[in-house]
């Protein structure tokens, strides 16, 4: 069990994200430590928490990157994550979207729900 | 022909501000602000409220209902502490009383009934209790005792040793401080410690079953895990100094091996009350020393800064154990945290409640001095209780008389500034009557340096409903001007209060 239901949550305010960033690393956190158990491959991990939104540069390529090596593991066909306007309502719920979905296909394959 | 020229129009003073002053309102009604001085609080902030509850965004201040009939009274010994559980559909709180007792209140119709004789539990003190609920089958406790994990299924209380018809034998050997059900799994913690069931299992803690057990060597973790509260897929390890979360829990293999990530969340916040542990909209909500905070994520917040001009003016709370409870007051949710200060108006330093709205801070007190407070919650119905030791009753149940509630205008320089001398001579107010059961409102008008005698609002409610008072004559001189109201009644709203100020003299 752990947070996957609420990186699906688009952040309204400061606190929202705040809470976001701590659930989303939380799972990358989860998916590494799953695939490590699984394949003894110790994937690189990035400090995804917390965001700056106004500074996301590092973050947006750090968090490509993790996506982009768990992907290669799992057989997933990603997406590009690599650009995240945290200030468009819209542009940003999609970008959630895309996000949590290559979440959800990871946890599924990992069974980490 | 000499004619007379007219007279030069009127000079207008310099010194003064043009037209007439405005009134000084009292009516938006933000919350209370005690972190400042008096002076310093926002126009739509009062510096205190005592048992007026905001629920704007403006014009409306009202009066908090007060403690139902007591629900049960001790009918030996003093109460610690209790805990809301449902067997099914049938509430009950777990009563421990200070003997060691254990007792089982059912809520629909207060009947008590002994289910651990006294002496079972030792030490007694709500930092030392952990109670949680297994689906609606179980209520499980955890004690600081060897022998300290007993299951409770609404009848009988299985004690270490004894087997539980379907489910195993409670283990021996299990003691803790706090306990949770997070991802089919029974969590205890106990100091650095904490141990884990095996899947499914709620007496079964062997490793050869996926169990187990972890010991924190964290140095950020001084003491030992206080509280564990799972929340949005997280189960939370709320430390006296810190808070650290697991996830990802997952047993495979055989023998069955259950693994997990065990993460800090935040390295220098946590807190030694157990029982001010909550969640609140998802997050995890609770108070230490320097404030109450809200853990939104990893990130810890402080949302008390505008308590601390009274937050621990009573120097750690005088040994008094907080604690906190949530509760649905006219149709708003709201958290309440019990502990002791100084108030600011009264000056007296018993236990009273704190209350936040999400986003306001408000005060209050009931009927009678509570020791601890609590949270029920069934059918997402939250309702609150509180004990003096003797009984417990709900909070906020209906409409009293036996205490005042208060509310402290900031002082305002208005009109022009404190370069200005002001005379007070009027007020006026409106307020709306839900109850005329002692409907007397009384205002002091202050200034810098005291108060007036206290005056009664001209108010005549013959029913509910609105009431405008009369212009009520006020006499008060002062740099600074503001204003108290105090009330006893059982329910009213304060719509709106003003006074006028005059500006005197010009201090220069």
């Amino acid at each position: 069990m752990s947070g996957l239901a609420s990186i699906y949550n688009v952040p309204q305010n400061d606190n929202d994200r705040n809470t976001w960033a701590f659930d989303h690393m939380a799972h990358h956190r989860d998916i590494n430590r799953r695939l490590y158990e699984l394949t003894g491959v110790a994937l690189p991990e990035f400090v995804l928490d917390p965001v700056d939104p106004d500074n996301a540069g590092t973050w947006e390529s750090q968090h490509q990157q993790m996506h982009d090596n768990q992907n290669q593991l799992l057989g997933i066909e990603g997406n590009d994550l690599s650009e995240i306007n945290w200030r468009d309502p819209r542009l940003l719920a999609g970008w959630v979207f895309l996000n949590a979905s290559e979440h959800f296909q990871a946890s599924n394959i990992l069974e980490i729900g | 022909m000499l004619e007379a020229k007219p007279p030069a129009d009127e000079q207008e003073s310099p010194y003064l501000p043009k037209g007439p002053p405005d009134p000084l309102i009292f009516e938006e009604f933000e919350g209370m602000n005690t972190t400042t001085t008096r002076p310093g609080v926002d126009d739509k902030q009062a510096y205190w409220l005592d048992g007026f509850m905001p629920l704007g965004p403006k014009r409306n201040l009202r009066t908090m209902w007060g403690l139902s009939a007591p629900l049960w009274t001790v009918p030996h010994s003093t109460i610690v502490s209790f805990y809301f559980i449902n067997i099914q559909t049938v509430a009950y709180t777990l009563v421990f009383l200070e003997d060691g007792s254990i007792w089982a209140v059912k809520i629909s119709t207060g009947a008590g009934s002994q289910i651990a004789a006294a002496g079972t539990v030792a030490p007694v003190s709500n930092i030392y209790i952990g109670v949680t609920q297994y689906g609606d089958q179980f209520a499980l406790i955890v004690l600081a005792q060897t022998n300290g994990y007993y299951i409770w299924d609404g009848t009988t209380l299985y004690g270490p040793g004894a087997h539980v018809p379907g489910y195993g034998t409670v283990p021996t050997g299990i003691s803790g401080t706090a306990i949770e059900i997070y991802s089919g799994r029974v969590w205890i913690a106990l100091g650095a410690a904490v141990q884990y069931s095996a899947p499914g299992s709620l007496t079964d803690f062997s490793t050869g079953s996926g169990g187990g057990d972890f010991v924190s060597v964290d140095s950020f973790l001084r003491i030992r895990f206080t509280q564990l509260k799972q929340t949005n897929g997280f189960l939370y390890l709320v430390a006296d100094s810190s808070i650290n979360y697991i996830s990802g829990v997952q047993t495979s293999g055989s023998p069955p091996v259950t693994t997990f990530t065990n993460q800090n969340a935040d390295p220098e916040i946590g807190t030694p009350y157990p029982c001010t542990v909550d969640v609140f909209s998802r997050n995890i909500i609770f108070a230490n020393a320097f404030g109450a905070h809200v853990s939104y994520g990893g990130a810890v917040a402080k949302i008390s800064e505008p308590l601390d001009g009274v937050y621990n003016t009573e120097p750690n709370f005088n040994q008094f154990i907080p604690s906190a409870s949530k509760a649905i007051v006219f149709g708003k949710k709201i958290w309440i945290l019990l502990l002791p200060f100084v108030d600011p108006v009264d000056g007296d330093t018993a236990a009273k409640l704190l209350m936040w709205n999400g986003k306001m801070w408000w005060a209050g007190r009931q009927d009678v001095t509570l020791a601890f407070i609590q949270s029920q919650e069934i059918n997402s119905v939250l309702t609150a209780w509180g004990t003096d030791q003797l009984s417990i009753y709900q909070l906020f149940a209906r409409p009293s008389v036996a205490f005042k509630k208060t509310a402290v205008t900031k002082l305002w320089d208005k009109p022009g500034g404190y370069q200005f001398f002001k005379f007070v001579s009027r007020l006026w107010a409106i307020v709306q009557y839900y109850s005329t059961a002692s409907p007397a409102i009384n205002v002091t008008i202050d200034n810098e340096t005291g108060s007036s005698a206290q005056v009664p609002l001209p108010l005549t409610p013959s029913t509910t409903g609105y009431c405008v008072s009369a212009p009520q004559a006020v006499g008060q001189t002062g740099v600074l001007t503001g204003m108290t109201i105090s009330t006893n009644c059982a329910d009213v709203a304060l719509v709106t209060a003003q006074i006028q100020d005059q500006i005197g003299d010009y201090r220069g």
